[in-house]
Protein backbone atom coordinates (compact mmCIF):
# COMPACT_ATOMS: atom_id res chain seq x y z
CA UNK A 1 0.00 0.00 0.00
CA UNK A 2 1.30 3.43 -0.91
CA UNK A 3 1.50 5.42 2.31
CA UNK A 4 2.69 8.88 3.21
CA UNK A 5 4.23 9.80 6.55
CA UNK A 6 6.55 12.35 8.09
CA UNK A 7 9.93 10.99 9.16
CA UNK A 8 13.40 11.72 10.47
CA UNK A 9 16.22 9.85 8.75
CA UNK A 10 18.24 7.84 11.27
CA UNK A 11 20.86 6.51 8.89
CA UNK A 12 21.55 5.33 5.38
CA UNK A 13 23.58 2.34 4.42
CA UNK A 14 25.00 1.60 0.98
CA UNK A 15 23.24 -1.31 -0.63
CA UNK A 16 24.30 -3.02 -3.81
CA UNK A 17 25.92 -0.82 -6.41
CA UNK A 18 23.66 2.18 -6.40
CA UNK A 19 20.99 1.80 -3.74
CA UNK A 20 20.64 2.66 -0.09
CA UNK A 21 18.88 1.05 2.82
CA UNK A 22 17.56 3.80 5.03
CA UNK A 23 16.17 3.66 8.55
CA UNK A 24 13.64 6.26 9.55
CA UNK A 25 11.76 7.24 12.63
CA UNK A 26 8.30 8.00 11.32
CA UNK A 27 5.40 9.79 12.93
CA UNK A 28 2.93 7.14 11.88
CA UNK A 29 4.76 3.83 12.13
CA UNK A 30 7.67 4.44 14.50
CA UNK A 31 11.02 3.02 13.37
CA UNK A 32 10.93 1.70 9.85
CA UNK A 33 13.38 0.58 7.17
CA UNK A 34 13.17 1.18 3.46
CA UNK A 35 15.17 0.66 0.32
CA UNK A 36 15.87 3.61 -2.00
CA UNK A 37 16.77 2.27 -5.41
CA UNK A 38 19.37 4.22 -7.37
CA UNK A 39 19.86 6.63 -4.47
CA UNK A 40 23.64 6.78 -4.82
CA UNK A 41 23.65 7.89 -8.45
CA UNK A 42 24.26 11.57 -9.09
CA UNK A 43 21.00 11.92 -11.01
CA UNK A 44 18.92 10.36 -8.22
CA UNK A 45 15.57 11.82 -7.26
CA UNK A 46 16.21 11.73 -3.53
CA UNK A 47 18.90 14.41 -3.26
CA UNK A 48 20.09 14.91 0.30
CA UNK A 49 16.78 13.80 1.77
CA UNK A 50 18.14 10.37 2.76
CA UNK A 51 20.98 11.81 4.80
CA UNK A 52 20.98 11.28 8.60
CA UNK A 53 19.09 13.99 10.50
CA UNK A 54 16.86 15.02 7.58
CA UNK A 55 13.24 15.75 8.34
CA UNK A 56 11.32 14.40 5.37
CA UNK A 57 7.95 13.67 3.81
CA UNK A 58 8.18 9.99 3.02
CA UNK A 59 6.11 8.00 0.55
CA UNK A 60 6.56 4.24 0.77
CA UNK A 61 5.05 1.07 -0.55
CA UNK A 62 4.32 -0.51 2.77
CA UNK A 63 3.82 -4.23 2.78
CA UNK A 64 2.51 -6.19 5.74
CA UNK A 65 4.92 -8.63 7.35
CA UNK A 66 7.92 -7.13 5.59
CA UNK A 67 10.72 -5.43 7.41
CA UNK A 68 12.02 -3.60 4.36
CA UNK A 69 9.72 -1.36 2.34
CA UNK A 70 10.24 0.32 -1.01
CA UNK A 71 10.78 4.06 -0.80
CA UNK A 72 8.82 5.70 -3.57
CA UNK A 73 9.48 9.32 -2.74
CA UNK A 74 11.30 11.25 -0.05
CA UNK A 75 11.19 15.03 0.02
CA UNK A 76 13.11 17.16 2.42
CA UNK A 77 11.05 19.27 4.81
CA UNK A 78 14.02 20.47 6.81
CA UNK A 79 17.63 19.41 6.38
CA UNK A 80 18.98 20.84 9.66
CA UNK A 81 21.82 22.46 7.74
CA UNK A 82 22.97 24.40 10.78
CA UNK A 83 23.55 21.16 12.65
CA UNK A 84 25.96 20.19 9.87
CA UNK A 85 28.03 23.33 10.51
CA UNK A 86 29.46 22.24 13.82
CA UNK A 87 30.98 18.98 14.90
CA UNK A 88 29.53 19.39 18.40
CA UNK A 89 26.02 19.74 16.98
CA UNK A 90 26.52 16.81 14.62
CA UNK A 91 27.67 14.66 17.56
CA UNK A 92 24.64 15.57 19.65
CA UNK A 93 22.27 15.06 16.71
CA UNK A 94 23.72 11.67 15.84
CA UNK A 95 23.84 10.49 19.45
CA UNK A 96 20.12 11.24 19.72
CA UNK A 97 19.40 9.31 16.53
CA UNK A 98 21.46 6.41 17.79
CA UNK A 99 19.37 6.15 20.96
CA UNK A 100 16.19 6.06 18.92
CA UNK A 101 17.74 3.46 16.66
CA UNK A 102 18.68 1.29 19.64
CA UNK A 103 15.71 1.71 21.93
CA UNK A 104 12.65 2.21 19.76
CA UNK A 105 11.00 -0.95 18.48
CA UNK A 106 10.51 -1.62 14.78
CA UNK A 107 7.20 -0.36 13.45
CA UNK A 108 5.72 0.55 16.80
CA UNK A 109 3.88 3.84 16.56
CA UNK A 110 4.81 6.55 19.07
CA UNK A 111 3.88 10.02 17.78
CA UNK A 112 4.92 11.65 21.06
CA UNK A 113 8.42 10.26 20.62
CA UNK A 114 8.45 11.52 17.04
CA UNK A 115 7.51 15.01 18.23
CA UNK A 116 10.14 14.92 20.96
CA UNK A 117 12.79 13.89 18.45
CA UNK A 118 11.85 16.64 16.04
CA UNK A 119 11.58 19.26 18.77
CA UNK A 120 14.99 18.29 20.17
CA UNK A 121 16.71 18.49 16.77
CA UNK A 122 15.16 21.90 16.14
CA UNK A 123 16.48 23.04 19.52
CA UNK A 124 19.97 21.72 18.76
CA UNK A 125 19.97 23.51 15.42
CA UNK A 126 18.80 26.83 16.87
CA UNK A 127 20.90 26.83 19.99
CA UNK A 128 24.36 28.30 20.23
CA UNK A 129 25.40 26.56 23.45
CA UNK A 130 24.73 23.69 25.87
CA UNK A 131 24.15 21.16 23.12
CA UNK A 132 24.95 18.33 25.49
CA UNK A 133 21.96 19.25 27.65
CA UNK A 134 19.64 18.42 24.77
CA UNK A 135 21.20 14.99 24.40
CA UNK A 136 20.95 14.35 28.14
CA UNK A 137 17.39 15.58 28.36
CA UNK A 138 16.50 13.43 25.38
CA UNK A 139 17.88 10.31 27.08
CA UNK A 140 15.71 10.89 30.13
CA UNK A 141 12.57 11.72 28.16
CA UNK A 142 13.02 8.83 25.79
CA UNK A 143 13.28 6.42 28.73
CA UNK A 144 10.12 7.97 30.16
CA UNK A 145 8.22 7.69 26.89
CA UNK A 146 9.18 4.05 26.63
CA UNK A 147 7.74 3.36 30.06
CA UNK A 148 10.59 4.07 32.45
CA UNK A 149 9.90 7.52 33.85
CA UNK A 150 11.81 8.14 37.09
CA UNK A 151 9.85 9.75 39.96
CA UNK A 152 12.04 12.73 40.67
CA UNK A 153 9.62 14.85 42.67
CA UNK A 154 8.90 12.96 45.90
CA UNK A 155 11.00 10.93 48.29
CA UNK A 156 9.98 7.30 47.90
CA UNK A 157 10.57 6.62 51.61
CA UNK A 158 9.02 9.54 53.52
CA UNK A 159 6.85 10.83 50.72
CA UNK A 160 7.97 14.44 51.17
CA UNK A 161 8.09 16.68 48.15
CA UNK A 162 11.59 17.21 46.81
CA UNK A 163 10.52 20.38 45.05
CA UNK A 164 10.07 22.34 48.26
CA UNK A 165 12.47 20.90 50.81
CA UNK A 166 16.05 22.01 50.25
CA UNK A 167 18.28 18.93 50.28
CA UNK A 168 21.31 19.18 52.55
CA UNK A 169 23.34 16.42 50.90
CA UNK A 170 23.31 13.88 48.09
CA UNK A 171 20.12 11.96 47.38
CA UNK A 172 19.69 8.28 46.65
CA UNK A 173 18.48 6.94 43.32
CA UNK A 174 17.03 3.44 42.86
CA UNK A 175 17.73 2.66 39.23
CA UNK A 176 15.29 -0.24 39.05
CA UNK A 177 12.23 1.63 40.27
CA UNK A 178 13.39 5.10 39.24
CA UNK A 179 12.65 6.23 42.79
CA UNK A 180 14.47 9.01 44.62
CA UNK A 181 15.31 8.86 48.30
CA UNK A 182 15.72 12.25 49.99
CA UNK A 183 18.94 13.27 51.74
CA UNK A 184 17.52 12.53 55.20
CA UNK A 185 16.09 9.14 54.39
CA UNK A 186 19.11 8.04 52.40
CA UNK A 187 21.30 8.64 55.48
CA UNK A 188 19.04 6.31 57.45
CA UNK A 189 18.13 3.83 54.77
CA UNK A 190 21.52 2.19 54.32
CA UNK A 191 19.84 -1.19 54.25
CA UNK A 192 18.02 -0.21 51.08
CA UNK A 193 21.23 0.25 49.15
CA UNK A 194 22.67 -2.52 47.08
CA UNK A 195 22.25 -3.46 43.47
CA UNK A 196 20.90 -0.65 41.34
CA UNK A 197 21.42 2.01 43.97
CA UNK A 198 23.38 5.13 43.17
CA UNK A 199 23.70 8.60 44.63
CA UNK A 200 22.75 11.84 42.99
CA UNK A 201 24.16 15.23 43.94
CA UNK A 202 21.69 18.01 44.74
CA UNK A 203 22.41 20.00 41.54
CA UNK A 204 22.33 16.88 39.35
CA UNK A 205 18.90 15.98 40.77
CA UNK A 206 17.59 19.50 40.06
CA UNK A 207 18.89 19.41 36.53
CA UNK A 208 17.33 16.01 35.85
CA UNK A 209 13.97 17.39 37.06
CA UNK A 210 14.36 20.25 34.64
CA UNK A 211 15.43 17.93 31.80
CA UNK A 212 12.30 15.87 32.31
CA UNK A 213 9.76 18.67 32.49
CA UNK A 214 11.09 21.98 31.12
CA UNK A 215 10.76 23.34 27.62
CA UNK A 216 13.69 23.33 25.22
CA UNK A 217 14.33 27.02 25.77
CA UNK A 218 14.78 26.58 29.52
CA UNK A 219 16.98 23.57 28.97
CA UNK A 220 19.25 25.66 26.76
CA UNK A 221 19.79 28.16 29.56
CA UNK A 222 20.79 25.74 32.34
CA UNK A 223 24.47 26.02 33.09
CA UNK A 224 26.50 23.56 35.12
CA UNK A 225 30.08 22.46 35.61
CA UNK A 226 31.80 19.75 33.64
CA UNK A 227 31.86 17.49 36.68
CA UNK A 228 28.07 17.76 37.03
CA UNK A 229 27.87 17.04 33.30
CA UNK A 230 29.90 13.87 33.85
CA UNK A 231 27.72 12.88 36.79
CA UNK A 232 24.60 13.33 34.67
CA UNK A 233 26.10 11.26 31.86
CA UNK A 234 27.06 8.47 34.22
CA UNK A 235 23.67 8.44 35.98
CA UNK A 236 21.78 8.40 32.69
CA UNK A 237 24.06 5.71 31.30
CA UNK A 238 23.39 3.49 34.34
CA UNK A 239 19.68 4.22 34.23
CA UNK A 240 19.31 3.33 30.55
CA UNK A 241 21.46 0.23 30.92
CA UNK A 242 19.29 -0.89 33.77
CA UNK A 243 16.11 -0.71 31.74
CA UNK A 244 17.19 -1.49 28.20
CA UNK A 245 19.05 -4.71 27.53
CA UNK A 246 20.64 -3.48 24.34
CA UNK A 247 22.29 -0.44 25.90
CA UNK A 248 25.64 -2.15 26.30
CA UNK A 249 28.38 0.43 26.22
CA UNK A 250 27.89 1.89 22.81
CA UNK A 251 31.12 2.22 20.93
CA UNK A 252 29.91 5.58 19.74
CA UNK A 253 30.09 7.16 23.21
CA UNK A 254 33.88 7.18 22.99
CA UNK A 255 33.79 8.30 19.35
CA UNK A 256 31.58 11.28 20.17
CA UNK A 257 34.00 12.22 22.95
CA UNK A 258 37.03 12.22 20.62
CA UNK A 259 35.12 14.12 17.96
CA UNK A 260 34.32 17.08 20.20
CA UNK A 261 37.55 17.19 22.19
CA UNK B 1 16.29 -21.43 7.37
CA UNK B 2 18.11 -24.65 8.18
CA UNK B 3 19.85 -26.83 5.65
CA UNK B 4 20.91 -30.31 6.45
CA UNK B 5 24.30 -29.56 4.88
CA UNK B 6 26.49 -27.76 7.35
CA UNK B 7 28.83 -26.50 4.60
CA UNK B 8 26.03 -24.62 2.88
CA UNK B 9 25.13 -23.02 6.18
CA UNK B 10 28.76 -22.13 6.74
CA UNK B 11 29.21 -20.58 3.26
CA UNK B 12 26.00 -18.60 3.65
CA UNK B 13 27.36 -17.19 6.90
CA UNK B 14 30.46 -16.03 5.03
CA UNK B 15 28.38 -14.32 2.34
CA UNK B 16 26.19 -12.70 4.97
CA UNK B 17 29.25 -10.88 6.30
CA UNK B 18 29.55 -8.97 3.02
CA UNK B 19 28.09 -5.45 2.97
CA UNK B 20 24.53 -5.27 1.70
CA UNK B 21 24.01 -9.05 1.77
CA UNK B 22 21.14 -10.27 3.92
CA UNK B 23 20.51 -13.78 5.21
CA UNK B 24 18.21 -14.70 2.34
CA UNK B 25 20.55 -13.49 -0.39
CA UNK B 26 23.44 -15.21 1.37
CA UNK B 27 21.60 -18.52 1.20
CA UNK B 28 20.76 -17.97 -2.44
CA UNK B 29 24.41 -17.26 -3.23
CA UNK B 30 25.54 -20.34 -1.33
CA UNK B 31 23.14 -22.51 -3.32
CA UNK B 32 24.35 -20.86 -6.52
CA UNK B 33 27.93 -21.83 -5.67
CA UNK B 34 26.73 -25.41 -5.31
CA UNK B 35 25.53 -25.35 -8.92
CA UNK B 36 28.87 -24.12 -10.32
CA UNK B 37 31.45 -26.56 -11.67
CA UNK B 38 34.41 -27.36 -9.45
CA UNK B 39 36.76 -25.38 -11.75
CA UNK B 40 34.57 -22.32 -11.54
CA UNK B 41 34.52 -22.53 -7.77
CA UNK B 42 38.30 -22.91 -7.62
CA UNK B 43 38.76 -19.87 -9.89
CA UNK B 44 36.40 -17.92 -7.65
CA UNK B 45 38.25 -18.94 -4.50
CA UNK B 46 41.59 -18.11 -6.12
CA UNK B 47 40.39 -14.65 -7.13
CA UNK B 48 39.47 -14.03 -3.49
CA UNK B 49 42.84 -15.15 -2.20
CA UNK B 50 44.71 -13.22 -4.93
CA UNK B 51 43.08 -9.97 -3.92
CA UNK B 52 44.24 -10.53 -0.40
CA UNK B 53 47.76 -11.67 -1.36
CA UNK B 54 48.60 -9.30 -4.21
CA UNK B 55 46.70 -6.14 -3.57
CA UNK B 56 47.86 -4.06 -0.67
CA UNK B 57 47.52 -0.57 0.64
CA UNK B 58 50.11 2.00 -0.42
CA UNK B 59 52.24 2.66 2.64
CA UNK B 60 52.09 6.40 1.92
CA UNK B 61 48.58 7.24 0.74
CA UNK B 62 46.70 4.00 1.63
CA UNK B 63 45.27 3.69 -1.86
CA UNK B 64 44.97 0.13 -3.11
CA UNK B 65 47.89 -0.93 -5.27
CA UNK B 66 49.94 -3.91 -6.39
CA UNK B 67 53.21 -1.95 -6.03
CA UNK B 68 54.25 -0.06 -2.96
CA UNK B 69 54.42 2.96 -3.04
CA UNK B 70 51.60 3.27 -5.53
CA UNK B 71 51.87 4.72 -9.04
CA UNK B 72 50.77 8.16 -7.91
CA UNK B 73 52.99 8.45 -4.85
CA UNK B 74 56.06 7.26 -6.79
CA UNK B 75 55.43 9.58 -9.76
CA UNK B 76 57.88 12.52 -9.54
CA UNK B 77 55.67 14.59 -11.86
CA UNK B 78 52.90 14.82 -9.27
CA UNK B 79 52.92 17.99 -7.21
CA UNK B 80 54.21 17.14 -3.76
CA UNK B 81 52.70 20.30 -2.29
CA UNK B 82 49.06 19.32 -2.18
CA UNK B 83 47.27 16.32 -0.74
CA UNK B 84 43.68 15.52 -1.56
CA UNK B 85 41.97 13.55 1.23
CA UNK B 86 39.24 11.14 0.15
CA UNK B 87 37.17 8.45 1.81
CA UNK B 88 37.69 5.47 -0.48
CA UNK B 89 39.97 4.27 -3.32
CA UNK B 90 37.02 4.70 -5.71
CA UNK B 91 37.12 8.43 -5.01
CA UNK B 92 40.74 8.58 -6.21
CA UNK B 93 39.60 7.03 -9.48
CA UNK B 94 36.77 9.53 -9.82
CA UNK B 95 39.05 12.52 -9.24
CA UNK B 96 41.78 11.14 -11.51
CA UNK B 97 39.25 10.94 -14.32
CA UNK B 98 38.79 14.72 -14.18
CA UNK B 99 42.54 15.30 -14.95
CA UNK B 100 42.08 18.38 -12.79
CA UNK B 101 44.22 17.44 -9.83
CA UNK B 102 47.99 16.97 -10.11
CA UNK B 103 48.87 16.46 -6.46
CA UNK B 104 48.90 13.46 -4.14
CA UNK B 105 46.11 11.63 -2.34
CA UNK B 106 45.34 10.30 1.06
CA UNK B 107 42.70 7.61 1.42
CA UNK B 108 41.09 7.62 4.86
CA UNK B 109 39.30 4.30 4.47
CA UNK B 110 35.85 5.71 5.22
CA UNK B 111 34.24 8.63 7.01
CA UNK B 112 33.44 9.29 10.65
CA UNK B 113 30.28 7.36 11.31
CA UNK B 114 29.62 7.00 15.03
CA UNK B 115 26.34 5.15 14.46
CA UNK B 116 28.27 2.40 12.72
CA UNK B 117 30.99 2.50 15.33
CA UNK B 118 33.51 4.15 13.00
CA UNK B 119 35.63 6.71 14.86
CA UNK B 120 38.88 8.54 14.13
CA UNK B 121 40.88 5.50 15.30
CA UNK B 122 39.35 3.39 12.56
CA UNK B 123 40.39 5.81 9.82
CA UNK B 124 43.89 6.67 8.61
CA UNK B 125 43.91 10.00 10.38
CA UNK B 126 47.18 9.60 12.25
CA UNK B 127 48.86 8.64 8.98
CA UNK B 128 47.57 11.83 7.38
CA UNK B 129 48.96 13.97 10.18
CA UNK B 130 52.32 12.21 9.82
CA UNK B 131 52.47 13.32 6.19
CA UNK B 132 52.26 16.99 7.12
CA UNK B 133 55.82 18.10 6.40
CA UNK B 134 57.07 21.50 5.24
CA UNK B 135 56.60 20.59 1.59
CA UNK B 136 52.82 20.19 1.99
CA UNK B 137 51.12 23.53 1.34
CA UNK B 138 47.51 22.58 0.85
CA UNK B 139 45.24 19.82 2.08
CA UNK B 140 42.03 19.45 0.09
CA UNK B 141 39.22 17.67 1.88
CA UNK B 142 37.05 15.84 -0.66
CA UNK B 143 34.50 13.94 1.39
CA UNK B 144 31.10 12.72 0.28
CA UNK B 145 28.37 15.36 0.63
CA UNK B 146 26.55 13.83 3.61
CA UNK B 147 26.54 14.08 7.40
CA UNK B 148 29.39 11.60 7.82
CA UNK B 149 31.43 13.50 5.23
CA UNK B 150 30.67 16.81 6.96
CA UNK B 151 31.67 15.43 10.33
CA UNK B 152 34.92 14.14 8.85
CA UNK B 153 35.67 17.47 7.16
CA UNK B 154 35.05 19.40 10.38
CA UNK B 155 37.07 16.97 12.44
CA UNK B 156 40.08 16.94 10.09
CA UNK B 157 40.11 20.70 9.64
CA UNK B 158 40.19 21.07 13.42
CA UNK B 159 43.23 18.81 13.57
CA UNK B 160 45.00 20.33 10.55
CA UNK B 161 44.46 24.04 11.13
CA UNK B 162 47.07 24.42 13.89
CA UNK B 163 49.67 22.94 11.50
CA UNK B 164 50.01 26.09 9.33
CA UNK B 165 48.86 24.32 6.21
CA UNK B 166 46.13 25.67 3.97
CA UNK B 167 43.02 23.53 4.45
CA UNK B 168 40.35 23.62 1.76
CA UNK B 169 37.24 21.62 0.99
CA UNK B 170 35.79 20.91 -2.41
CA UNK B 171 32.87 23.15 -3.34
CA UNK B 172 29.41 21.98 -2.40
CA UNK B 173 28.32 21.94 -6.03
CA UNK B 174 28.31 18.16 -5.89
CA UNK B 175 24.86 16.68 -6.11
CA UNK B 176 23.93 16.22 -2.49
CA UNK B 177 23.11 12.74 -1.34
CA UNK B 178 24.93 11.03 -4.15
CA UNK B 179 28.40 9.63 -3.70
CA UNK B 180 31.51 11.32 -5.00
CA UNK B 181 32.35 8.27 -7.07
CA UNK B 182 29.12 8.74 -9.03
CA UNK B 183 29.62 12.44 -9.73
CA UNK B 184 30.17 13.22 -13.37
CA UNK B 185 33.59 14.55 -14.36
CA UNK B 186 32.46 18.09 -15.17
CA UNK B 187 30.75 18.51 -11.81
CA UNK B 188 33.68 17.06 -9.93
CA UNK B 189 36.09 19.36 -11.85
CA UNK B 190 34.00 22.37 -10.87
CA UNK B 191 33.94 21.23 -7.26
CA UNK B 192 37.73 20.91 -7.24
CA UNK B 193 38.27 24.28 -8.90
CA UNK B 194 35.88 26.12 -6.65
CA UNK B 195 37.30 24.83 -3.40
CA UNK B 196 36.75 26.81 -0.23
CA UNK B 197 39.38 27.61 2.38
CA UNK B 198 38.42 26.42 5.84
ZN1 LIG C 1 12.65 10.97 52.57
ZN1 LIG D 1 50.28 5.99 -2.70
Amino acid sequence: MLTKTEAIVIKSMKYGDTSKIVSFYTRQFGKLKGIAKGARRSDNKFGSSLDSLSHVALVIYKKEHRDLHLISQCDSIRSFGKIHDSIEKISVGLSILELVDHLAHEEEENPVLFSLLLETLVAVEKSSRNYQSFARSFQLRLASLLGYAPSLNVCSVCGKSLMEVEQSSALGFQLLSGAIICANCSKAATAKRGVGYTTLSVPAHRILQCFLTSGMESIATITYSESIGNELDETLRLYLRYHFDNMKDLKSTQIFKTMIQ
Amino acid sequence: MFYTAESIEHLAEQFAQLPGIGRKTAHRLALYVLKLSRDEVVAFAKALVDVKDKVRYCSICSNITETDPCGICSNPKREQTSICVVEEPNDVLAIEKTHEFKGLYHVLGGALSPLDGVGPEDLRVKELLQRMSDSVEEVILAMNPNVEGEATTLYLSKLLKPLTVKVTRIARGLPVGSDLEFADEATLSRALEGRITL
